[in-house]
């Protein structure tokens, strides 16, 4: 049995040594890629937006988002995305606070990607 | 309905969440688009680095930082996720404060931006806690055995913001050359401020 390739479960001591060395530093965000992917500023964003306007409370999320990483933890079933546990944990705030409804979200989430699958 | 075979990627949840989300009001592109270019451009570590820089060199906003860090953040315009709740842990000689969020990533979004990606990693989550001297260690913070290290373990109610010593040899600067010492790094307890002569170099 592998029991290599752990992902996430040692500190990636190269990327923060990486910090210190300007010439790897993006400007503005002190050597850290701030997002990897454009989903991952939306999805940050989104929820950012959602506190803000007190739809959704500070707490609900915080709470919500440390679920989606107990989960992970507990499956490790793909390889360690924060954002993607803080999207899950939007999500489930969204279907939650009826925001939105689960089969909406299936529904428009197949829509765009058959439009994508289409558009290559 | 006809969906796709394949799982939804990540992107595509996100687009489906935020097209219903717009389609009911709920967010608007406008506020999406402003919270994403604060977060990159206006709100970062050099908040947290202004405020411990003014701490040491005014006495009385030391002293507020350390008994309302809320106000002081205010008080330099920094308002935000985690302003409300930020608690300013102030290093000594023999003691060092490293800062880590168990649960999730709870951080002071507000003074220092957005997490690092290490600091939301399982890794050092569960590290901090279990043997923070070992994993300073292996981010070149090698502090001695006489040195007692204090986990915070922050959460939506409690941000934590290190205050470190100010450096030795740093009497004459201004809180503009004292700021630029103070990296997020040290802020967070995995690293000490720069010196005065990597600042000279920088």
């Amino acid at each position: 049995m592998n029991v290599d390739g752990d992902p996430g479960v040692s500190v990636p001591v190269g990327e923060a040594e990486s910090t210190r060395d300007p010439r790897l530093a993006p400007p503005r965000s002190n050597g850290e890629l701030t997002f990897q992917a454009p989903w991952e500023s939306q999805a940050f964003a989104m929820a950012v937006c959602l506190q803000e306007s007190e739809v959704v409370g500070s707490e609900t999320f915080r709470n919500e988002l440390a679920r989606a990483i107990k989960d992970w933890e507990q499956f490790r079933a793909t390889p360690w995305s924060y954002y993607e546990c803080w999207l899950t944990a939007l999500e489930e705030v969204a279907l939650r606070h009826e925001l939105v409804v689960a089969e909406d979200l299936r529904q428009r989430a197949a829509e765009l990607a058959h439009r994508d699958d289409h558009a290559h | 309905m006809d969906g796709p075979e394949r799982d939804l990627t990540a992107a595509e949840r996100t687009r489906a969440l935020e097209s219903l989300l717009l389609e009911k009001g709920l967010v608007t592109t406008d506020a999406i688009d402003a919270v994403i270019r604060a977060y990159q451009d206006d709100i970062g570590p050099m908040r947290g680095s202004r405020m411990v820089a003014r701490a040491w060199v005014d006495p009385e906003f030391g002293r507020l930082l350390r008994d309302d860090a809320p106000k002081a953040a205010a008080e330099l315009g920094y308002a935000g996720i985690g302003a409300g709740q930020l608690v300013a842990v102030w290093n000594q000689e023999r003691c060092h404060n490293l800062v880590v969020c168990t649960l999730c990533s709870c951080y002071p979004w507000a003074v220092l931006g957005l997490p690092p990606s290490w600091y939301k990693d399982p890794g050092y989550r569960a590290r901090a806690v279990r043997e923070p001297r070992a994993l300073l260690r292996e981010f070149g913070l090698d502090l001695g055995e006489d040195v007692e290290i204090k986990v915070w373990d922050a959460s939506a109610d409690a941000r934590y913001l290190v205050v470190p010593e100010r450096p030795a040899g740093t009497d004459g600067f201004d809180e503009e050359r004292l700021a630029a010492l103070v990296t997020r790094d040290a802020m967070i307890g995995v690293a000490r401020p720069q010196t005065a002569s990597e600042g000279a170099l920088a």
